[in-house]
């Protein structure tokens, strides 16, 4: 019974990663237990989500919190060593304590723009400053120069918690969308 | 000539020369005949298998076929990539966005999982990325929050995995499985 509705195995693997790049990144991870031939279609998925809330429990204590997110930026660290891809569409990155992992962040930042990445979404900001009340807090990590190089493919920017020098936004011809937030 | 099939280099040329095409154009609506894998005949308006990609660079490599093989693909999901496409000639003519929209969410809504996933390598081998676009996007939409059991029955996808292989995995991304809804 199983062989006749095998639909779908027979595909290319170059269009299983299109498949798997229509998804939320969550999902395209989740495929690589579909069958064997799935496994490590994900891993050059074109939408990624580098998200600190997948991996951070925020009701655990910050010592636990601190090894959860060393696991995080590892898991962020090996996949854009192994991605494949020439080109991203959508690139997420939420890190609430952009200054213990400065070089890990540029070196992911680095990375969107070598892919030209289409759309790019920043959120340096911390939980935890709304819990202390906190109503003026500095950003807390400063757009890099490689995004400003290759700005000319971003279609949107979404910036939260990351300052920039408007002067260096000269070349930014494809940008549609631009949200900027502080927390 | 009548060797063609060996050596189409040379019959490009003499066709374009002789009157037959001239006369055949000078039609309104010339029509191509498409076969599938299960020996069904399709005949479409030119226009319409102009829509495809393989079919065209089909004809620009030998003009004076009538009839188009497509081994690759059945019956019912090549009758369905027609009627999209018919559609999508007549939003070429007279451009209207909204109802361009409205029909293309109205062809995926109706169709049932399996004709999705069958459509997906047919509208890749024939090259239309539209409606590629459009299959994708609707089975993205569909498998939303899934679990892996549905989503491989969903694309009849057979399990390779032992249940201690898929067991480890699971374990090494624990974190794309939170938040899945209940089948």
């Amino acid at each position: 019974m199983n062989s006749n509705i095998d639909r779908i195995s027979n595909l290319p693997s170059s269009l299983l990663i299109i498949i798997a790049s229509f998804l939320p990144f969550k999902e395209a991870a989740r495929t690589s237990v579909l069958s064997k031939q799935w496994l490590n279609i994900w891993r050059d998925a074109m939408h990624i989500q580098f998200n600190e809330t997948f991996f951070v429990k925020s009701d655990e204590p910050e010592e636990n919190r601190k090894v959860q997110r060393e696991v995080f930026i590892n898991f962020a660290r090996q996949f854009i060593a192994n991605y494949s891809q020439q080109v991203i569409k959508t690139l997420g990155l939420a890190c609430s304590k952009p200054g213990d992992f400065l070089s890990d962040i540029q070196n992911i930042l680095m990375f969107a723009s070598s892919r030209d990445v289409r759309e790019l979404g920043l959120d340096f900001s911390d939980p935890t400053w709304r819990e202390q009340a906190l109503e003026n807090h500095q950003a807390a990590f400063e757009l890099p120069l490689p995004v400003y190089e290759h700005g000319q493919v971003l279609r949107s920017l979404k910036l939260f918690s990351c300052s920039f020098k408007v002067s260096n936004f000269s070349n930014f011809c494809s940008l549609k969308t631009l949200s900027l937030g502080l927390d | 000539m009548s060797s063609s099939t060996d050596s189409p280099t040379l019959t490009t040329e003499t066709t374009q020369l002789s009157p037959q095409p001239d006369t055949e154009t000078a039609k309104p609506t010339k029509k191509i005949t498409l076969k599938s894998s299960d020996n069904q005949i399709f005949e479409v308006e030119e226009s319409v298998a102009m829509e495809f990609a393989t079919v065209k660079s089909f004809f620009e490599d030998s003009p004076s076929t009538d009839t188009v093989p497509l081994p690759n693909v059945t019956a019912k999901p090549l009758s369905q990539v027609i009627e999209f496409c018919k559609e999508q000639i007549k939003f070429k003519a007279n451009p209207d966005e909204a109802q361009k929209k409205k029909y293309n969410a109205e062809f995926v809504t109706e169709k049932s999982d399996k004709d999705l996933v069958d459509m997906i390598p047919v509208a890749n081998y024939l090259e239309i990325k539209d409606l590629l676009d459009v299959l994708n996007q609707a089975v993205a939409d569909r498998i939303e929050n899934k679990s892996v059991e549905y989503v491989r029955s969903f694309f009849g996808i057979d399990n390779d995995f032992t249940a201690e292989e898929e067991a480890a995995l699971r374990r090494e991304h624990a974190w794309a499985y939170e938040g899945v809804d209940e089948d």
